[in-house]
């Protein structure tokens, strides 16, 4: 009996589910496509802007807030020319790569005039991944190789080594290892041979912060270590110390 | 009527045992409470900073320099504290702190090589910049461990030039190792009292360092020992000369860089143009892996 009572809920659900369906109206004459999207307010966003001509993979100008759950933010910026993008990292993470399944928007662009102005900003789940990957350039079989260690000389895991074209290491790096496995090895491959210049960190994006694990290729000098890779030659033996950042 | 009593009273106190574990620590009542001249207080933020779960000590280490100069005292008395993680932190927040009463208990830390994570010294008596950490940072330069030898370092290059006169000094006795880590100092301290000495060591086990650092002193009776490292058989070595002609060569060095551009090693012709586009001021190409001649390009934004 109970079971029969069961299967009838379940019946009626599927016609009432059924009922409330798409439906082609009903009428006479020519038929117009009407179509969009529906979206919701995404909450646990941020926007970061930039003044027009930044890096905008660099540390931004004016960071908001997170958005609450309805999806709004709030800034006050002084008069100017702007470029901004709401990014959403699954990771939590306020800085560093927006890989696939994180959101992002579009560059917006604005201008700031004393006035108040609304923005509505579209940021889509990302399918693809263009972190610059090194397995992108495994075909040149040049690269670097070696282990990040902390304090105490254990293998640090979770850790990525950066590797820059410029002395002063303070742009985006150029090419960026993966994260290191718990034996803390690390191996990154170029698409050419050079000199570079190497950090290792456990956090991506922006300056290195209070307590977080951060480490030069140098030999306590000023500028950093250059490390000369020969073309078609894996440079091994480049161990990288991460202390944290006082 | 006897079970569920004993079964109640196992419940509260597995729930009391279950609120001990876990209720939360009040770092900021911690806080007040240390502002307030709470020696305990103070002594229970030290205490936490050797706990790593949940990144505890992450949270505890800011307060303490929050808390600014009462809390040098309770930090001087932890820093022989044997645990390693503890003393890190301790002797961080010193540094930081710039507690000049730390210099002593910080440079004994630092000697003793026995203890881990001594790197921290080296950098807290840098960060400290008294004098009087000098001696032990030059102890350190020998160092076994890379890591205090690398801190050390930048710990003299921040004393800078009071730490030219005791590095001469040390440089008289230093062994191969320290001899290396003083050199590198001096070339970034970049004080021509250094020449004469670096000159000395041109010859010597570190012969690459010491031609680095010539260039970063741009003193032009450098040169003729610059232009005689072109030509030596370590590539790194000439790499270096390279390198260090640019800031102070003339004349003379334009013309052995001219040859060195057809060096056989890709980054000493890359080098040697550079250098040759800094004396001259006009724009020099080199032969790149592909043999198309290239402009080097800046490694400076």
């Amino acid at each position: 009996m109970r079971r029969c009572g069961c299967l009838l809920a379940l019946g009626l659900s599927f016609l009432v589910v059924a009922g409330c369906g798409e439906r082609e109206p009903e009428g006479e004459g020519r038929m117009g496509q009407v179509s969009g999207r529906i979206l919701a307010p995404l909450e646990g966003a941020t926007l970061y802007v930039y003044k027009k001509g930044m890096d905008l993979y660099g540390p931004a100008f004016a960071v908001s807030r997170a958005t609450g759950p309805d999806g709004s933010f709030d800034l006050r910026l002084p008069a100017g020319d702007y470029v901004a993008m709401a990014r959403k990292r699954q990771n939590g993470d306020t800085s560093g790569p927006v890989v696939a399944g994180d959101n992002k928007s579009e560059i917006l662009s604005f201008t700031v005039a004393g006035d108040d102005q609304t923005l509505t900003v579209v940021a889509p789940i990302k399918s693809g991944d263009e972190r610059r990957l090194t397995d992108q350039a495994l075909a040149t079989a040049t690269g670097l190789s070696g282990t990040i260690s902390d304090a105490d000389g254990n293998p640090v895991e979770g850790a990525r080594v950066h590797v820059y074209d410029h002395v002063q290491m303070s742009e985006r790096p150029k090419y960026v290892s993966e994260k290191t496995g718990p034996d803390g090895r690390y191996l990154v491959y170029l698409p050419e041979g050079g000199t570079y210049y190497l950090a290792a960190r456990d956090k991506f994006g922006g300056p290195p912060k209070l307590g977080d694990l951060y480490g030069r290729y140098d030999q306590g000098t000023i500028e950093p270590s250059a490390v000369v890779v020969r073309s078609k030659e894996i440079l091994q033996g480049v161990d990288i110390r991460v202390t944290k950042v006082w | 009527m006897v079970r569920p009593c004993v079964l109640g009273l196992l419940l509260i106190l597995l729930l009391c045992a279950g609120c001990r574990q876990g209720s939360p620590i009040d770092l900021e009542s911690l806080k007040g409470r240390a502002r307030a001249g709470d020696a305990a207080a103070f002594r229970q933020l030290i205490e936490l900073l050797s706990v790593s779960e949940r990144n505890l000590n992450d949270r505890v280490y800011p307060l303490i320099l929050e808390l600014g100069e009462p809390a040098i005292p309770f930090l001087l008395d932890a820093v022989n504290t044997d645990d390693r993680i503890r003393r890190e932190h301790v002797i961080a927040a010193l540094g930081t702190l710039k507690a000049s009463q730390g210099v002593e208990p910080i440079g004994r830390v630092l000697g003793d090589r026995t203890l881990q994570r001594r790197y921290v010294a080296a950098w807290a008596l840098g960060e400290i910049g008294d004098p009087r950490g000098i001696p032990f940072l030059l102890s350190a330069l020998g160092d076994e461990d890379d890591e205090v030898r690398r801190y050390a370092v930048r710990a003299l290059i921040k004393l800078n030039r009071e730490a030219v006169e005791p590095l001469l000094a040390f440089l008289r006795t230093a062994s191969a190792r320290g001899t290396a880590g003083a050199v590198r100092a001096l070339g970034d301290i970049g004080d021509s009292r250094a020449l004469a000495a670096l000159l000395q060591r041109v010859d010597g086990p570190a012969r690459q360092d010491v031609l680095h650092a010539l260039g970063k002193l741009k003193d032009p009776r450098a040169e003729a020992v610059l232009i005689d490292g072109l030509s030596d058989a370590d590539w790194q070595s000439r790499m270096n000369a390279a390198m260090s002609l640019g800031a102070l060569g003339g004349p003379a060095a334009s013309a052995a860089l001219e040859k060195a551009v057809e060096d056989e090693v890709l980054v000493v012709r890359e080098w040697a143009a550079r250098s040759l586009e800094m004396i001259s001021g006009r724009h020099v190409k080199y032969r790149n892996e592909k043999r198309e001649y290239v402009l080097p390009y800046s490694i400076y934004h």
